[in-house]
């Protein structure tokens, strides 16, 4: 059986996407996989039966979870009697922690609005373990995508299946009654209670450090430092994993051993504790499959003469265990991740790594063979990857590993004996933290060696892994002679393929962006002959006490617009229009600047400029990057596209909204109007100058706001189309109806992104269709 | 586990470790027989050989040989008795301490199964040499009692190829009993079975191992003599 559990791990895996992602097509997968288990593997009748067995089993498991994962509580509940089961997050004014309702026996996302900085305080020092507690508030559904490639908040909570949020009114500790105790309560409140000892009694640098390596817990580190991690590929490392925890085990066994204990209890004292500090790390997928595997190597170890576990046969069993017991977890990016990196350096291992001598070589290679076994996992769900990464691991995994890791042990358990800890090494250690924080920074803005082709769809995913297989097999082979060229044919490949499909492809498309309440339109031409992006949306902050303040407030530049260009492997836009200086118009442009290569900025010529305009010209300036103030009768042109501007006139002073940048243009066929906020008074200078000027799409002026949108204006450019965008119940109650009712009496088709998600024209030989992303 | 058919290997009966890596999960699994270090003991025949023995150059020393013929070849050559006949011999492994205990072990112990070990390698060889007709070199009547199979025609079997039975043995006295001159100066040793049809035929002989030469070209001459084109010769070891 040795070496062959791997085939079982695979059965396992089909049967739960057959249930859980698409029947046929896996169900067809596995057929395949069964005949060439017979045909190639040697697998006999009975081991095929075996498998089979496997694939049903898991596909039934599959089914069960699928059928029973969804809410029993009817919608009108308000009141409800939890237990938390989770440490709460704390941002700013927001209180959200998970929890388990004891009625309806299912898991709850509980959220609630601090009142005073005062109670944010005191929830902060709150153990939430051990009581059951009754809360009232109003349920709500999770928050779906409303736009291609974005995050879809309400799948991700189903796979934890978490199906309400519900935003309660009082404290979420009152009324409260003292539970029973359990193990797991206890190993819980003993790593919160960790966790709160580091923030209180160490610099937070190095407390928020040693939280993420000793209890798996992030949440004390910035945001910014987060996601210079996350850029320069190294963020496994802040995750407690394999490599981690067994270090960790084997700094344990070793300190065992030499206190002269027998191997024999170390061994049994590991496989009792195992379980325990896998709750204590925080039972992420990572740990959960880091320590199962020490946990199944050691539990053969124990029986003698018997083979000791191969460490393929660890992981596949671990996979086997896992996934018999949450077979949702494989939607767990992390759970992903995890697995198929393990896997890869498994593979790697016996001939590939074992080929290289030197030290620095072999980690060099290991990096090299985790990153690209993840590399069509990040792309899928990060739309891209660092290639940076491979070297900024060089440096961090042996600073993490000998340096980082002993030394928040050493800090930590020195402080808890004796009080304190020796200032000189404490001085030491800060040092070296800031400095290796500074270098992420630096390298996190480094904008050379990413590489970003857009979200992968099946088919490419396909190629990309029979690509990565196909490199891991030459390198591993002996005998080839021209072993590196055939290497370096099948990497350009691999960094190559998908962007010249992007290139290659013949559509192109007009998309209007949810950005909930503001404007962003993206206008791509196909064979790289330009993209545009009219406005970036933008959220309104106000102005708030400190205690309330997001640490990484919701940003529509960052989090919607962005990813949805880098998710359709867009990094250039030729020419960013900002039509006027209105916060959600261009809130997002500064994120948009940063983090894409924008070759020319269009604003309107006017006498004024708002203060987000200014502070976009010195971000401008600061890149070099070249604005055009553009007026009246200026105009350009690309392959089959026409753009000309009707409005402002040049140094327009007057309201802002007046100021818009409004231009024709005849984009796949079709003619266009964008107009910005564009008011009635700007419109009639527009029908003044061009009497005659009638469109098939327009885009309908100031989120559909009856200060714009005329009857004379709607009337005279007859548009067969209409877009609005406008934020999900706005407070301005945009649309209005009037402008509706103008737009029915031309008959025309209404598109609006707060009912409707993404709007998409998409357009191939001067000819396309609408379609929106929500049906 | 009883599940898997735990292999082992067929030489030292130790447990075969399965190959962890991308070729071994990516490519068709083979039946394993030797394990690595077994394995790595079977010396190929490799690089420069005499021409037509086989024998490995590179370790022999100048004086034993000129250019690409050895002087074993040279003397059987230039005998008028005996040149020509053999063509040239193609030879796996080197005769070293380990095969030499697993042929023993095989022809002499009765180990049937590990010529599957030589028949992968046979099955190769022959794939090249597109012989019309193979022709194990026999054991006397006497010889086959006591061993129960005949070493050459059991390779052949195992790998899968038909053999003629076309050679008969008439004397019995073992091989290896003797020197180098009492196996040339030997009387024929073999005789032709009568339906044979050779004429013009490519013929391959196969044995287990080449030592003198003399077996083979004492079935080479009778076999030419009896009107076949071509006579090549395979054997395990040299």
């Amino acid at each position: 059986m040795n070496g062959k559990y791997v085939y079982f791990a695979v059965a396992s895996l089909l049967g739960v996407l057959t249930a859980l992602v698409s029947f046929l097509p896996f169900f067809l997968l596995s057929l395949g996989y069964l005949f060439c288990l017979a045909k190639y593997k040697r697998f006999g009748r009975l081991q095929l039966f075996t498998v089979v067995v496997t694939i049903i089993a898991y596909f039934l498991i599959g089914e069960w979870v699928e059928i029973n994962n969804k809410t029993v509580i009817p919608a009108s509940t308000t009141t409800f009697m939890v237990r938390y089961i989770q440490d709460p997050k704390i941002d700013g004014d927001l209180f959200e922690v998970q929890a388990y309702d004891t009625n309806f026996k299912e898991k709850l996302l509980i959220r609630y609005t601090i009142k005073s900085e005062k109670e944010k305080a005191a929830l902060q020092r709150k153990e939430f373990y051990q009581c059951l507690c009754r809360v009232s508030g109003t349920m709500k559904k999770p928050a779906i995508a409303k736009n291609p490639n974005g995050f879809d908040y309400r799948t991700y909570l189903r796979a934890k299946k978490i199906y309400w949020i519900v935003d309660i009114q009082g404290s979420p500790l009152q009324p409260c009654t003292p539970m029973k105790f359990s193990p797991i309560i206890l190993i819980k409140q003993l790593r919160f209670n960790g966790i709160h000892y580091l923030d209180n009694h160490f610099p937070p640098d190095i407390a928020s450090l040693s939280a993420a390596l000793i209890f798996g817990d992030k949440s004390l580190l910035t945001p910014d430092l987060l996601t210079s991690y996350q850029k320069t590929g190294i963020v496994h490392l802040l995750a407690i994993s394999g490599l981690h925890v067994s270090l960790f085990i084997g700094m344990i066994f070793y300190i065992g051993i030499r206190c002269g204990l027998t191997r024999q209890f170390m061994t049994n004292f590991l496989l009792f504790t195992l379980p325990g500090y896998a709750i204590l790390t925080g039972a992420s997928p990572s740990v959960i499959r880091s320590t199962l595997m020490i946990f199944l190597v050691l539990l053969t170890a124990k029986r003698k003469n018997h083979l000791h576990l191969l460490p393929i046969d660890a992981i596949s069993l671990a996979i086997l265990i896992f996934l018999l017991f949450s077979p949702l977890v494989i939607f767990d990016v992390g759970f992903q991740l995890s697995f198929i990196v393990s896997f890869a350096i498994i593979l790697s291992a016996p001939h590939i790594l074992q080929r290289y001598q030197r030290n620095s070589i072999r980690m060099l290679v290991t990096s090299v063979t985790a990153q690209l076994a993840a590399l069509p996992l990040l792309l899928y769900h990060y739309f891209e990857l660092s290639l940076l990464g491979i070297f900024a691991n060089l440096v961090y995994i042996p600073l993490f590993s000998f340096v980082y890791l002993p030394g928040v042990y050493l800090l930590y358990l020195s402080h808890i004996l004796f009080g304190k800890t020796p200032t000189l090494l404490l001085g030491l250690f800060l040092k070296m933290i800031e400095l290796s924080n500074q270098l992420i920074d630096l390298l996190g803005h480094f904008s050379f060696g990413r590489f970003i082709p857009g979200k992968p769809s099946i088919i490419m995913l396909i190629i990309y892994f029979l690509l990565i297989v196909a490199i891991f097999y030459i390198w591993e082979g002996n005998h080839y002679t021209n072993r590196s060229l055939q290497l370096l044919i099948l990497s350009i490949t691999l960094f190559s393929f998908q962007t010249a499909w992007n290139w290659l492809k013949p559509v192109g498309e007009v998309t209007m962006i949810d950005v909930g309440q503001g404007d962003s339109i993206l206008i791509h031409l196909p064979h790289g002959n330009g993209n545009m992006l009219i406005d970036t949306g933008g959220a309104v902050n106000f102005v708030e006490e400190k205690w309330k303040l997001r640490s990484k407030p919701f940003e529509v530049g960052r989090d919607v617009v962005v990813p949805y260009l880098k998710g359709k492997g867009i990094t250039k836009i030729d020419k960013l229009i900002l039509t006027h200086g209105d916060m959600d118009h261009i809130g997002g442009a500064i994120t948009i600047l940063k983090e894409l290569e924008v070759k020319q900025i269009l604003m309107p010529s006017v006498a004024e400029p708002s203060e987000e305009e200014l502070a976009i010209i010195q971000e401008a300036k600061k890149q070099g990057i070249p604005i055009r103030k553009v007026s009246v009768d200026d105009q350009w042109k690309s392959t089959d596209s026409e753009f000309y501007i009707l409005s402002p006139e040049m140094n327009f002073t007057g309201e802002r909204n007046s100021g818009s940048i409004a231009f024709v243009a005849q984009i796949g066929g079709v003619s266009w109007f964008f107009g910005g906020d564009l008011d009635q008074e700007g419109e009639e200078r527009i029908l003044r100058k061009s009497p005659r000027i009638a469109v098939d799409v327009l885009k309908v002026g100031h989120h559909g706001s009856k200060t714009s949108s005329a009857e004379a204006f709607i009337q005279q450019l007859k548009p067969r189309v209409a877009l609005i965008s406008a934020g999900e119940n706005n407070r301005f109650g945009h649309p209005h109806q009037e402008v509706l009712d103008r737009l029915y009496e031309t008959n025309t088709i209404i598109y609006r992104t707060d009912l409707q998600g993404a709007i998409t024209y998409r357009f191939y030989h001067g000819k396309g269709t609408f379609s929106t992303y929500l049906p | 586990m009883v599940f898997f058919q735990q292999d082992r290997c067929l030489n030292c009966h130790m447990v075969l470790q399965p190959i962890i890596g991308w070729r071994g999960m990516v490519s068709v699994e083979k039946e394993r027989l030797l394990c690595p270090s077994c394995e790595e003991k079977l010396e190929r025949i490799e690089g420069d050989t005499c021409r037509i023995c086989d024998r490995p150059l590179s370790n022999l020393d100048e004086k034993y040989h000129d250019g690409d013929i050895c002087h074993d070849c040279i003397r059987w050559e230039e005998d008028p008795e005996w040149s020509k006949y053999l063509d040239n011999n193609y030879s796996l492994f080197l005769y070293n301490e380990f095969l030499k205990e697993l042929i023993a072990k095989y022809k002499f112990r009765g180990d049937y199964i590990l010529a599957k070990i030589f028949a992968v390698y046979i099955k190769e060889k022959l794939m090249e040499m597109h012989p019309d007709l193979l022709v194990p070199i026999p054991l006397s009547e006497e010889r086959l009692y006591e061993r129960g199979f005949n070493q050459a025609m059991a390779l052949l079997q195992e790998a899968g190829y038909p053999t003629s039975d076309i050679l008969s043995r008439i004397h019995s006295e073992k091989q290896s009993k003797k020197t180098r001159l009492e196996r040339i100066h030997l009387p024929q040793v073999f005789t032709i079975n009568s339906d044979s049809q050779l004429e013009g035929k490519r013929i391959v002989l196969v044995d287990d191992i080449y030592t003198t030469g003399s077996t083979l070209r004492h079935a080479a001459k009778l076999l030419k003599e009896a009107g076949a084109a071509s006579i090549q010769s395979l054997t395990i070891a040299r």
